[in-house]
């Protein structure tokens, strides 16, 4: 294990080289704008969080192919696999950092992407009023996205925010079934 | 003597601090915060000279702006018109300079997040915590 661990490092780097960078805090700022015209659209903040969600999930839908274009990885092995090369090499590759995985339940259906630092929360503070908010809501739609393009159905949420008070950010990750390939009946009536 | 900082925005003020409000002495506390009424009101006249001077002392640190007794007022002016104004009597011009500069730096980075606008009060207890950690330091 800890040498494909490395792999996912050193794979990391090489996709983090080739990707074409952005200011850091113009992005933080961008994704700041976004997240306060979707709370005075919105108000309500669980509907706030579940738009997050949704756009996240059209982010991934898209990135899975330039993820899998870029990267260099392969198709995973099973799910620890993915986790890692979600954690090692997505994250680095697309938002410039490295989590770690932890956290695996005892079937091995659920793990944790733990995320020590977090590019979106840049210089924010939750106010009080939207101590209920997501603000890195965006994240668990582009996990969720990504690998249902790759079969795989999943739940993600945050348990963890530092925004909220905790001392690392935590997106728990549930593997509910793995879609199996088949044509659409369609595809069938065809022949 | 107690130190009173605050942020004056275009229209209302934005923060207010008071530093060093320590007598044990519960009848001289309520003395300092009848006081404390006074200071308010010493720092908002001294506004229009703040605005008077500008024009001709060192931007953006405007050094000493007025006198009341023996009470001062320094006063520091970033560029969007906001004014850090601070009540004294008589610290060293350096350490009131270099406690404006960090408290400015202090408030830029509270801009930067989403969820504050531009000249509304600051209600955060963390930006609270930290200017009075920077009071602590340089006055």
């Amino acid at each position: 294990m800890a040498t494909s661990g490395k792999q996912h490092t050193r794979l990391g780097e090489q996709a983090w080289n080739k990707m074409s960078k952005v200011n850091a805090e113009f992005f933080a700022l961008t994704y700041g704008a976004m997240v306060m015209q979707l709370v005075q659209d919105f108000e309500d903040t669980a509907a706030v969080n579940a738009q997050l969600d949704t756009m996240g999930y059209n982010i991934g839908v898209r990135l899975i192919d330039e993820f899998l274009a870029k990267s260099g990885t392969g198709a995973c092995a099973d799910l620890r696999d993915t986790a890692e090369t979600i954690a090692k090499v997505a994250f680095k590759m697309f938002l410039g950092v490295v989590a770690e995985v932890a956290n695996w339940n005892a079937d091995g259906t659920a793990f944790s992407v733990v995320l020590y630092d977090n590019p979106l929360i840049e210089f924010v503070e939750l106010p009080p009023q939207h101590c209920e908010l997501l603000y890195s809501n965006v994240l668990c739609g582009v996990i969720r996205g990504a690998l249902e393009m790759v079969q795989m159905k999943v739940e993600c949420r945050f348990a963890r925010d530092v925004l909220r008070g905790d001392d690392l950010n935590e997106i728990r990750v549930e593997l509910k079934e793995v879609l199996a390939e088949q044509m659409d009946d369609q595809y069938f009536e065809g022949m | 003597m107690s130190i009173v900082f605050m942020i004056v925005g275009r229209n209302e003020p934005l923060y207010e601090a008071e530093f060093g409000l320590k007598s044990a002495n519960p009848a001289q506390r309520a003395a300092e915060r009848e006081n404390s009424h006074l200071s308010q009101f010493i720092i908002h006249s001294s506004l229009d000279l703040v605005e008077r001077k500008q024009w001709f002392a060192a931007y953006p640190y405007l050094r000493v702006v007025d006198k009341f007794n023996e009470q001062i007022v320094s006063a520091y002016l970033t560029a969007a018109g906001v004014r850090l104004m601070l009540l004294h009597d008589g610290r060293s011009e350096e350490g009131i300079g270099s406690f404006f500069k960090d408290v400015h730096e202090l408030y830029v980075k509270h801009m930067l997040n989403p969820f504050y606008r531009f000249d509304t009060p600051i209600i955060s207890p963390e930006f609270d915590e930290r200017v009075r950690a920077l009071a602590v330091k340089w006055l």
